[in-house]
Protein backbone atom coordinates (compact mmCIF):
# COMPACT_ATOMS: atom_id res chain seq x y z
CA UNK A 1 0.00 0.00 0.00
CA UNK A 2 1.24 3.50 -0.78
CA UNK A 3 1.57 6.23 1.78
CA UNK A 4 -1.38 7.93 0.12
CA UNK A 5 -3.59 4.90 0.56
CA UNK A 6 -2.61 4.69 4.22
CA UNK A 7 -3.54 8.33 4.68
CA UNK A 8 -6.89 7.82 3.00
CA UNK A 9 -7.59 4.77 5.16
CA UNK A 10 -6.71 6.71 8.29
CA UNK A 11 -9.01 9.54 7.18
CA UNK A 12 -11.82 7.02 6.71
CA UNK A 13 -11.34 5.63 10.21
CA UNK A 14 -11.41 9.11 11.69
CA UNK A 15 -14.46 10.06 9.63
CA UNK A 16 -16.36 6.95 10.71
CA UNK A 17 -15.36 7.54 14.32
CA UNK A 18 -16.82 11.04 14.12
CA UNK A 19 -19.89 10.68 11.93
CA UNK A 20 -21.40 7.42 13.12
CA UNK A 21 -21.59 8.48 16.78
CA UNK A 22 -22.90 11.87 15.66
CA UNK A 23 -25.66 10.22 13.69
CA UNK A 24 -26.47 7.90 16.56
CA UNK A 25 -26.72 10.87 18.90
CA UNK A 26 -28.97 12.63 16.43
CA UNK A 27 -31.32 9.69 16.51
CA UNK A 28 -31.39 9.58 20.27
CA UNK A 29 -33.99 11.47 22.23
CA UNK A 30 -32.84 15.05 22.42
CA UNK A 31 -32.48 16.76 25.74
CA UNK A 32 -31.84 13.61 27.68
CA UNK A 33 -29.56 13.79 30.66
CA UNK A 34 -29.14 11.70 33.72
CA UNK A 35 -28.33 12.35 37.31
CA UNK A 36 -29.46 15.13 39.57
CA UNK A 37 -28.52 18.71 38.65
CA UNK A 38 -25.18 19.75 40.11
CA UNK A 39 -25.85 23.14 41.62
CA UNK A 40 -23.47 26.04 42.02
CA UNK A 41 -24.90 27.39 45.30
CA UNK A 42 -22.33 30.16 45.62
CA UNK A 43 -24.03 31.86 42.66
CA UNK A 44 -27.56 31.57 44.02
CA UNK A 45 -29.93 34.52 44.13
CA UNK A 46 -32.66 34.82 46.74
CA UNK A 47 -36.02 35.37 45.04
CA UNK A 48 -38.47 35.09 47.89
CA UNK A 49 -38.64 34.17 51.56
CA UNK A 50 -41.79 33.26 53.44
CA UNK A 51 -42.39 32.80 57.14
CA UNK A 52 -45.72 31.23 58.04
CA UNK A 53 -47.31 29.45 60.97
CA UNK A 54 -46.27 26.17 59.30
CA UNK A 55 -42.62 27.20 59.03
CA UNK A 56 -40.44 29.08 56.62
CA UNK A 57 -39.24 28.51 53.08
CA UNK A 58 -36.79 30.19 50.73
CA UNK A 59 -36.92 30.33 46.95
CA UNK A 60 -33.61 30.77 45.17
CA UNK A 61 -32.45 30.88 41.60
CA UNK A 62 -29.37 28.70 41.32
CA UNK A 63 -27.31 27.90 38.22
CA UNK A 64 -26.08 24.38 37.70
CA UNK A 65 -22.93 23.20 36.00
CA UNK A 66 -24.90 22.26 32.86
CA UNK A 67 -25.80 25.89 32.23
CA UNK A 68 -29.35 25.54 33.42
CA UNK A 69 -31.13 27.66 35.99
CA UNK A 70 -32.79 25.91 38.89
CA UNK A 71 -35.59 27.34 40.99
CA UNK A 72 -34.86 25.77 44.35
CA UNK A 73 -36.98 25.56 47.49
CA UNK A 74 -35.14 25.37 50.78
CA UNK A 75 -36.66 24.32 54.10
CA UNK A 76 -34.52 25.17 57.15
CA UNK A 77 -36.07 22.43 59.29
CA UNK A 78 -35.52 19.56 56.84
CA UNK A 79 -33.34 16.74 58.18
CA UNK A 80 -31.47 16.89 54.86
CA UNK A 81 -29.80 20.26 54.84
CA UNK A 82 -28.90 22.10 51.68
CA UNK A 83 -30.25 24.41 49.06
CA UNK A 84 -33.13 22.84 47.13
CA UNK A 85 -34.03 20.39 49.89
CA UNK A 86 -37.68 21.34 49.41
CA UNK A 87 -37.65 20.51 45.69
CA UNK A 88 -36.41 22.14 42.53
CA UNK A 89 -37.05 22.62 38.86
CA UNK A 90 -34.22 23.18 36.39
CA UNK A 91 -34.30 24.27 32.77
CA UNK A 92 -32.26 26.16 30.22
CA UNK A 93 -34.61 29.12 30.54
CA UNK A 94 -36.87 30.08 33.39
CA UNK A 95 -40.49 29.10 33.09
CA UNK A 96 -42.85 32.00 32.59
CA UNK A 97 -46.30 32.72 33.90
CA UNK A 98 -48.90 30.95 31.82
CA UNK A 99 -51.46 32.75 29.71
CA UNK A 100 -53.42 33.22 32.93
CA UNK A 101 -50.67 35.57 34.16
CA UNK A 102 -49.35 33.27 36.86
CA UNK A 103 -48.50 29.63 37.32
CA UNK A 104 -48.18 27.35 40.32
CA UNK A 105 -46.00 24.55 41.59
CA UNK A 106 -46.75 22.46 44.66
CA UNK A 107 -44.16 20.53 46.64
CA UNK A 108 -45.01 18.02 49.35
CA UNK A 109 -42.49 16.47 51.72
CA UNK A 110 -42.67 14.79 55.09
CA UNK A 111 -40.67 16.41 57.87
CA UNK A 112 -40.81 14.92 61.36
CA UNK A 113 -44.11 13.22 60.55
CA UNK A 114 -45.70 16.41 59.21
CA UNK A 115 -46.91 16.73 55.64
CA UNK A 116 -45.41 19.98 54.45
CA UNK A 117 -46.86 21.71 51.40
CA UNK A 118 -45.03 24.50 49.61
CA UNK A 119 -46.96 26.50 47.04
CA UNK A 120 -45.03 28.80 44.76
CA UNK A 121 -45.08 30.12 41.25
CA UNK A 122 -44.15 32.80 38.76
CA UNK A 123 -46.26 35.90 38.24
CA UNK A 124 -46.31 38.58 35.57
CA UNK A 125 -44.57 41.87 36.23
CA UNK A 126 -47.88 43.65 36.87
CA UNK A 127 -48.60 41.47 39.89
CA UNK A 128 -47.20 42.79 43.14
CA UNK A 129 -48.90 40.56 45.66
CA UNK A 130 -50.53 37.14 45.78
CA UNK A 131 -53.16 35.90 48.19
CA UNK A 132 -54.43 32.38 48.60
CA UNK A 133 -58.05 31.77 49.47
CA UNK A 134 -58.12 28.71 51.71
CA UNK A 135 -60.90 26.11 51.95
CA UNK A 136 -62.18 27.61 55.19
CA UNK A 137 -62.47 31.04 53.58
CA UNK A 138 -59.40 32.46 55.22
CA UNK A 139 -56.81 34.37 53.23
CA UNK A 140 -53.11 33.56 53.27
CA UNK A 141 -50.79 36.28 52.06
CA UNK A 142 -47.95 34.75 50.05
CA UNK A 143 -44.49 36.29 50.07
CA UNK A 144 -44.08 37.91 46.65
CA UNK A 145 -40.88 39.31 45.17
CA UNK A 146 -38.77 39.03 42.02
CA UNK A 147 -41.79 37.70 40.13
CA UNK A 148 -42.14 34.76 42.53
CA UNK A 149 -44.73 34.03 45.17
CA UNK A 150 -44.39 31.37 47.86
CA UNK A 151 -46.04 30.16 51.00
CA UNK A 152 -45.82 27.14 53.27
CA UNK A 153 -48.76 25.16 54.61
CA UNK A 154 -49.53 21.78 56.11
CA UNK A 155 -51.35 19.16 54.05
CA UNK A 156 -53.54 16.20 54.99
CA UNK A 157 -51.32 13.87 52.95
CA UNK A 158 -48.56 14.01 50.39
CA UNK A 159 -50.04 14.84 47.01
CA UNK A 160 -53.28 16.12 48.53
CA UNK A 161 -54.39 19.72 48.98
CA UNK A 162 -56.22 20.67 52.16
CA UNK A 163 -59.18 21.63 49.95
CA UNK A 164 -59.91 24.06 47.18
CA UNK A 165 -57.27 26.76 47.12
CA UNK A 166 -57.31 29.69 44.72
CA UNK A 167 -54.21 31.82 44.29
CA UNK A 168 -54.97 35.33 43.09
CA UNK A 169 -52.44 37.88 41.95
CA UNK A 170 -53.11 41.59 42.51
CA UNK A 171 -51.59 44.57 40.76
CA UNK A 172 -50.19 47.65 42.48
CA UNK A 173 -53.64 49.24 42.66
CA UNK A 174 -54.99 46.22 44.51
CA UNK A 175 -57.02 44.91 41.63
CA UNK A 176 -57.03 41.17 40.88
CA UNK A 177 -54.98 40.57 37.75
CA UNK A 178 -54.77 36.77 37.56
CA UNK A 179 -55.78 33.68 39.46
CA UNK A 180 -55.22 29.94 39.40
CA UNK A 181 -57.21 27.08 40.89
CA UNK A 182 -54.61 24.82 42.48
CA UNK A 183 -56.88 21.78 42.50
CA UNK A 184 -57.39 22.11 38.75
CA UNK A 185 -53.64 22.31 38.23
CA UNK A 186 -53.09 19.31 40.46
CA UNK A 187 -55.76 17.28 38.69
CA UNK A 188 -54.21 17.99 35.30
CA UNK A 189 -50.72 17.30 36.64
CA UNK A 190 -51.41 13.90 38.18
CA UNK A 191 -52.24 10.57 36.58
CA UNK A 192 -55.71 9.04 36.83
CA UNK A 193 -56.28 6.58 39.69
CA UNK A 194 -55.95 3.56 37.38
CA UNK A 195 -52.42 4.56 36.52
CA UNK A 196 -51.69 5.05 40.19
CA UNK A 197 -53.00 1.58 40.91
CA UNK A 198 -50.56 0.17 38.40
CA UNK A 199 -47.70 1.53 40.47
CA UNK A 200 -48.53 -0.94 43.22
CA UNK A 201 -48.12 -3.99 41.04
CA UNK B 1 -2.76 0.98 -5.82
CA UNK B 2 -4.99 3.57 -7.40
CA UNK B 3 -7.84 1.04 -7.56
CA UNK B 4 -7.44 0.22 -3.86
CA UNK B 5 -7.38 3.90 -2.96
CA UNK B 6 -10.50 4.46 -5.01
CA UNK B 7 -12.23 1.62 -3.21
CA UNK B 8 -11.33 3.12 0.12
CA UNK B 9 -12.69 6.47 -0.98
CA UNK B 10 -15.89 4.80 -2.14
CA UNK B 11 -16.31 3.07 1.22
CA UNK B 12 -15.74 6.38 2.95
CA UNK B 13 -18.30 8.07 0.72
CA UNK B 14 -20.84 5.35 1.42
CA UNK B 15 -20.33 5.61 5.17
CA UNK B 16 -20.63 9.38 4.97
CA UNK B 17 -23.86 9.05 2.99
CA UNK B 18 -25.32 6.67 5.57
CA UNK B 19 -24.38 9.00 8.41
CA UNK B 20 -25.84 11.97 6.55
CA UNK B 21 -29.05 10.05 5.84
CA UNK B 22 -29.41 9.06 9.50
CA UNK B 23 -28.90 12.66 10.60
CA UNK B 24 -31.31 14.00 8.00
CA UNK B 25 -33.93 11.44 9.02
CA UNK B 26 -33.61 12.45 12.63
CA UNK B 27 -34.04 16.11 11.74
CA UNK B 28 -37.04 15.32 9.58
CA UNK B 29 -38.66 13.32 12.38
CA UNK B 30 -38.05 16.18 14.80
CA UNK B 31 -39.51 18.69 12.37
CA UNK B 32 -42.61 16.55 11.95
CA UNK B 33 -43.00 16.10 15.69
CA UNK B 34 -43.07 19.86 16.17
CA UNK B 35 -46.47 19.81 14.63
CA UNK B 36 -47.58 17.36 17.31
CA UNK B 37 -45.81 19.06 20.17
CA UNK B 38 -45.63 15.96 22.30
CA UNK B 39 -44.01 15.96 25.72
CA UNK B 40 -42.37 12.92 27.25
CA UNK B 41 -41.54 12.01 30.84
CA UNK B 42 -38.28 10.14 31.19
CA UNK B 43 -35.35 9.30 33.44
CA UNK B 44 -37.23 8.67 36.69
CA UNK B 45 -34.64 8.29 39.41
CA UNK B 46 -34.21 8.80 43.10
CA UNK B 47 -31.56 9.38 45.71
CA UNK B 48 -31.40 8.20 49.29
CA UNK B 49 -29.31 9.74 52.06
CA UNK B 50 -28.52 7.11 54.66
CA UNK B 51 -27.49 9.62 57.31
CA UNK B 52 -30.71 11.60 57.41
CA UNK B 53 -32.87 8.63 56.28
CA UNK B 54 -34.37 10.83 53.63
CA UNK B 55 -34.76 10.53 49.89
CA UNK B 56 -35.90 12.45 46.89
CA UNK B 57 -37.24 11.54 43.50
CA UNK B 58 -37.07 13.22 40.18
CA UNK B 59 -37.06 12.95 36.46
CA UNK B 60 -37.02 14.91 33.26
CA UNK B 61 -39.57 16.18 30.80
CA UNK B 62 -38.71 16.63 27.16
CA UNK B 63 -40.92 18.17 24.52
CA UNK B 64 -40.39 17.57 20.81
CA UNK B 65 -39.92 20.70 18.78
CA UNK B 66 -39.64 24.32 19.74
CA UNK B 67 -42.29 25.94 21.86
CA UNK B 68 -44.30 28.43 19.86
CA UNK B 69 -47.51 29.92 21.15
CA UNK B 70 -49.09 28.24 24.14
CA UNK B 71 -46.94 25.38 25.36
CA UNK B 72 -48.41 24.94 28.78
CA UNK B 73 -48.00 21.47 30.22
CA UNK B 74 -48.73 19.91 33.61
CA UNK B 75 -46.41 17.50 35.35
CA UNK B 76 -45.70 15.53 38.51
CA UNK B 77 -42.61 13.89 39.98
CA UNK B 78 -43.07 11.46 42.86
CA UNK B 79 -41.07 9.32 45.17
CA UNK B 80 -43.07 6.48 46.64
CA UNK B 81 -42.54 3.27 48.53
CA UNK B 82 -43.15 -0.26 47.31
CA UNK B 83 -46.65 -0.22 48.81
CA UNK B 84 -47.55 2.67 46.51
CA UNK B 85 -47.64 5.33 49.20
CA UNK B 86 -46.43 8.70 47.98
CA UNK B 87 -43.63 10.05 50.15
CA UNK B 88 -42.81 13.21 48.21
CA UNK B 89 -44.39 14.95 45.28
CA UNK B 90 -43.70 17.95 43.11
CA UNK B 91 -46.50 19.02 40.73
CA UNK B 92 -47.17 22.03 38.63
CA UNK B 93 -47.69 23.70 35.34
CA UNK B 94 -44.91 25.05 33.15
CA UNK B 95 -44.37 26.73 29.83
CA UNK B 96 -40.70 26.05 29.13
CA UNK B 97 -39.33 22.65 28.15
CA UNK B 98 -37.10 20.69 28.65
CA UNK B 99 -36.84 20.56 32.40
CA UNK B 100 -35.56 18.44 35.25
CA UNK B 101 -37.76 18.06 38.30
CA UNK B 102 -36.68 16.99 41.76
CA UNK B 103 -38.96 16.51 44.73
CA UNK B 104 -37.84 17.73 48.11
CA UNK B 105 -35.96 15.45 50.46
CA UNK B 106 -38.50 13.55 52.51
CA UNK B 107 -38.46 11.13 55.40
CA UNK B 108 -38.39 7.55 54.12
CA UNK B 109 -36.81 5.48 56.91
CA UNK B 110 -37.52 1.77 56.53
CA UNK B 111 -39.02 1.99 53.05
CA UNK B 112 -37.93 0.74 49.68
CA UNK B 113 -38.36 3.72 47.39
CA UNK B 114 -38.46 4.49 43.70
CA UNK B 115 -39.72 7.21 41.42
CA UNK B 116 -42.42 8.20 38.99
CA UNK B 117 -42.60 11.05 36.50
CA UNK B 118 -45.71 12.16 34.59
CA UNK B 119 -46.52 14.87 32.07
CA UNK B 120 -49.82 15.97 30.55
CA UNK B 121 -49.63 18.10 27.44
CA UNK B 122 -53.00 19.06 25.99
CA UNK B 123 -54.50 15.83 27.29
CA UNK B 124 -51.76 13.61 25.90
CA UNK B 125 -50.02 12.01 28.83
CA UNK B 126 -46.67 10.35 29.23
CA UNK B 127 -45.40 8.64 32.34
CA UNK B 128 -42.35 6.71 33.36
CA UNK B 129 -41.93 4.57 36.45
CA UNK B 130 -38.57 3.57 37.82
CA UNK B 131 -38.10 -0.17 37.69
CA UNK B 132 -38.65 -2.01 40.95
CA UNK B 133 -35.19 -3.48 40.49
CA UNK B 134 -33.88 0.04 41.07
CA UNK B 135 -35.67 0.52 44.36
CA UNK B 136 -33.46 1.48 47.30
CA UNK B 137 -33.83 0.85 51.00
CA UNK B 138 -33.98 4.06 52.93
Amino acid sequence: MTKRAYLISAACVVAVAIFVPTAALALAHHGTSSGPPRLEPTQSQRLAHAVTAAGSVDVDSVPNVDGQTCIALTLPDSPKQGIGNGGMSCSAAPSEPTAAGMNATMSWVQINGQNVLIIFGQVGSAITQVRLQMPDGSIVQAATSHGIYVTRLTAPAVGVLPGTITATGYDSSGQPAASVDLQKILTAATPPPARLHNLRT
Amino acid sequence: MHARASAVVLVFAALFAVAWWLTASARSAEAQSRAYGTCTAYDPSHQVDGNSRTGRGGGSIGCEGACTGSCQYSWTARMYNDSGNILAQLSGVDTYCCTTKLTGWTGCAGAYVRDFIFVNYNGVVSSNTESISNHTFC
